[in-house]
């Protein structure tokens, strides 16, 4: 599969721009103009001037710490290959919550709600000790109906904490892990560790119920957030009829592990609505951003818990579309020169997929281009090339569109603009 | 314990044959999942495993075993940064321009950043060019629930802040989430309604765990690891290698060859194929005809 790419000087690329009113003789488009956005597109409309510093400093000693040179690759997609440029938010599913409880809790008995059978537990010290008074064959366990069942007699799977660190799954040190007989039913167990030391530090019991049918679904409003923006999210118990959530705990956690509250509001017995403000300027290059609820109610006469999280994109908007786009001449291939109002200098990259005119007048997917320059505050441009290898990949010709048009900050991995329909070449 | 499937699937391997240029220089890049690698020839990967492979290579010593440190996010230096310099500077040294790529777990999402990302860095579009295919053994796609596992606790216990079981922004990485928006923003390409890698990305799936102790197969690669694999299963659906879900090794590229396509089982008869599941351990040893696999197709 043969795939184009240039890397070109930043002089060409002004040159090239300066051209950006010559049409294109090898795609045989003439005119380009920008469509509107829509309200399911990502847009930014006000620019801010001061965001965080880059992974590395300029000028840094390792020369491809920070790329500076204008980069420009494309390469031909198959027609036939189904593009959905309207993405949707990721829906996150609990079954699971977590208790922190001090060592002598424990060791004289921890209540942990289930509502399903055959919980999976796992013990966690804080300190990350390993200790054989967590070892799972060491745990004594009283069962819902109150029978208390011996060490190890109610536990099945046990799972020490140097057979968990075998597995490679990087569990948090000292942790151990087992399951709950499933003839004991859900309901309240309560968990002892008889031989733990009460001096000995903190544990966080986490109880994951795989059987449990009742699921707290979350999910925000859109993935991609920018900053100055309330986030909404929606969060809702699932799989339970007559399930009804009490006391409820909700906020934002970004990359630093900073954590801001979120407003909660009940919309009906099982269903919670989520505003928080997004006001940050820390980057996505250095984590990624939760939603995190911690919900408590009770179903079918038992006490339930769920914590639920799920992930967001945020960007500080440093840059925007100007909606001024223009063919540029003398290119083998097409080549769309896209207006960029940066109020922060960076590198930024712009993206997008070429859709041609097929013999019965629709559009199919031709190729994708990417191309990346630094910026400097102020007015700008970024160059979208696709290479004549692209257009001659398949019988599609003009009119073209350019979907899912993206522009990124690359180095601070902000999402700045989304658009569905973006480009139109005639 | 071997598992048994129609002939008829076995015709599958043959389809994935794919044929290097005639005057090309073959090579093959070994990339690790996550860790802080400084041996992952022993560490990581055994050099039986490692040797075999490159049998495969017109020249046995055109091979390169990277070291990086992906524990850290894909965009950082040290991570995929450092992957670049390993395979460009094997390209440049050695006059590669037909590379096979190996990755396994992580070192799959590790490659896909480069080739999602060509204007991320100068060298990445000469890498791509010398790429003829990744072979992605048990690539993490699409994530897992075990990450969110690991983290959860973590999210909500603010005096714990990002210390406990967060040594690893991998783990956060390959949160399910995490890789839902990396994927549908194509900061990795590949997926199902995104544009194609630029090059082939195969993924090769293991789809369940054998850790009976009376059955020898649970031996090959670390027995213990295969006991706690167990027990990792709960979080994930029927069909696993023991941390990762097969929709998630499958998430990302196209063809996709599972295990019962191509293990060696104990025991073969004329009608039937016998076959053993690939756990997540076992995908980057010589275990049930791995290597051999990927010897012959290089």
């Amino acid at each position: 599969m043969p795939k184009p790419k240039t890397i070109f000087p930043a002089p060409a690329l002004l040159a090239l721009v300066a051209l950006a009113t010559l049409a294109a003789p090898s795609s045989g488009a003439e005119s380009a103009r920008m469509i509107s956005a829509t309200g399911d597109d990502l847009v930014v409309d006000r620019i801010e001037t001061r965001a965080a510093p880059i992974e590395a400093p300029l000028g840094a000693p390792d020369p491809t710490a920070v790329e500076r040179q204008p980069i420009a690759v494309s390469w031909p997609l198959d027609p036939n290959r189904t593009i959905d440029p309207s993405p949707r938010p990721f829906v996150a599913e609990s079954r699971s919550y977590s208790l922190r409880v001090s060592a002598d809790e424990l060791r004289r008995g921890v209540t942990v709600p289930t509502v399903g059978p055959a919980a999976v537990v796992r013990l966690v010290p804080v300190d990350g000790a390993a200790t054989e008074a967590l070892d799972p064959m060491a745990i004594t366990v009283v069962d819902p109906a109150g029978h208390e069942h011996p060490a190890g007699a109610a536990i099945r799977l046990p799972a020490a904490a140097e057979t968990l660190r075998a597995t490679g799954v990087p569990f948090a040190d000292g942790t151990s892990a087992f399951r709950l007989a499933e003839e004991l039913g859900a309901g309240a167990f309560v968990l002892r560790a008889p031989s733990l030391d009460p001096d000995a530090s903190e544990v966080l019991v986490h109880v994951f119920e795989p059987e449990s049918g009742l699921v707290l679904e979350l999910t925000t409003a859109r993935d991609a957030w920018l900053r100055g923006e309330r986030l909404r999210a929606v969060a809702e118990l699932r799989g339970g009829p007559g399930a009804e959530l009490g006391e409820l705990q909700a906020f934002v956690v970004a990359p630093s592990g900073e954590r801001t509250p979120a407003s909660v509001r009940l919309a009906g017995p099982s269903r919670i609505e989520i505003g928080a403000p997004l006001d940050s300027r820390e980057s996505m290059a250095d984590g990624f951003w939760q939603l995190v609820v911690r919900a408590q109610g009770r179903w079918n006469g038992l006490s339930l818990r769920r914590d639920g999280h799920t992930s967001f994109g945020f960007a500080v908007p440093t840059a925007r579309l100007t909606g001024q786009v223009g063919l540029v001449g003398g290119f083998d291939g097409l080549a769309v020169e896209v207006g960029v109002e940066a109020g922060v200098e960076g590198r930024y990259e712009i993206r997008g997929i070429l859709f041609g005119t097929d013999a019965a007048g629709s559009l199919r997917p031709l190729g994708t281009g990417h191309s990346a320059a630094w910026l400097a505050a102020g007015a700008g441009a970024l160059e979208l090339r696709f290479d004549r290898e692209v257009l001659e990949s398949a019988p599609l010709g003009v009119p073209f569109e350019v979907r899912d048009l993206r522009l990124m900050d690359q180095r601070r991995l902000g999402l700045l603009h989304r658009q569905a329909r973006a480009i139109r070449v005639v | 314990m071997p598992r048994i499937i129609p002939p008829a699937s076995l015709a599958l391997v043959a389809l994935l044959a794919l044929a290097a240029p005639a005057t090309a220089v073959t090579g093959v890049a070994f990339v690790h999942g996550t860790s802080d690698n400084d041996d992952a020839e022993n560490e990581y990967w055994t050099w039986q495993f490692i040797d075999k492979v490159r049998d495969g290579l017109p020249n046995r010593d055109d091979f390169v075993v990277v070291n990086c440190n992906f524990n850290a996010f894909a965009w950082k230096n040290e991570a995929a940064g450092c992957l670049a310099t390993y395979l460009y500077d094997f390209i440049q040294d050695r006059g590669i321009d037909d590379m096979v790529v190996i990755t396994h777990s992580h070192g799959g999402n590790m490659m896909r950043w480069i080739l999602s990302n060509p204007t991320w860095d100068s060298r990445y579009p000469v890498i791509e060019e010398a790429v003829r295919t990744v072979y992605a053994l048990a690539p993490s796609s699409g994530g897992t629930p075990l990450a969110d596992a690991v983290m959860d606790g973590n999210l909500f216990e603010e005096a714990l802040g990002w210390i406990l079981g967060y040594k690893s922004d991998a783990v956060r990485m390959q949160m399910m989430g995490n890789m839902a928006f990396l994927n549908a923003n194509e900061y990795l390409l590949g997926t199902a309604g995104h544009p194609a890698l630029p090059k082939p990305f195969s993924p090769v799936v293991g789809t369940d765990v054998d850790s009976a102790v009376y059955d020898g197969d649970s031996y090959c690669g670390d027995y213990f690891e295969q006991l706690g694999l167990e027990i990792t299963q709960l979080w994930l659906t029927g069909c696993s290698d023991g941390f990762l879900d097969c929709w998630s090794q499958e998430t990302a590229g196209d063809a996709p060859l599972r295990d019962y396509d191509f293990t060696e089982g104990d025991w073969d008869v004329w009608w039937e194929h016998s076959w053993e599941p690939l756990s997540h351990g076992q995908s980057r040893r010589d275990c049930f005809g791995l290597a051999e696999l990927l010897r012959d197709r290089l």
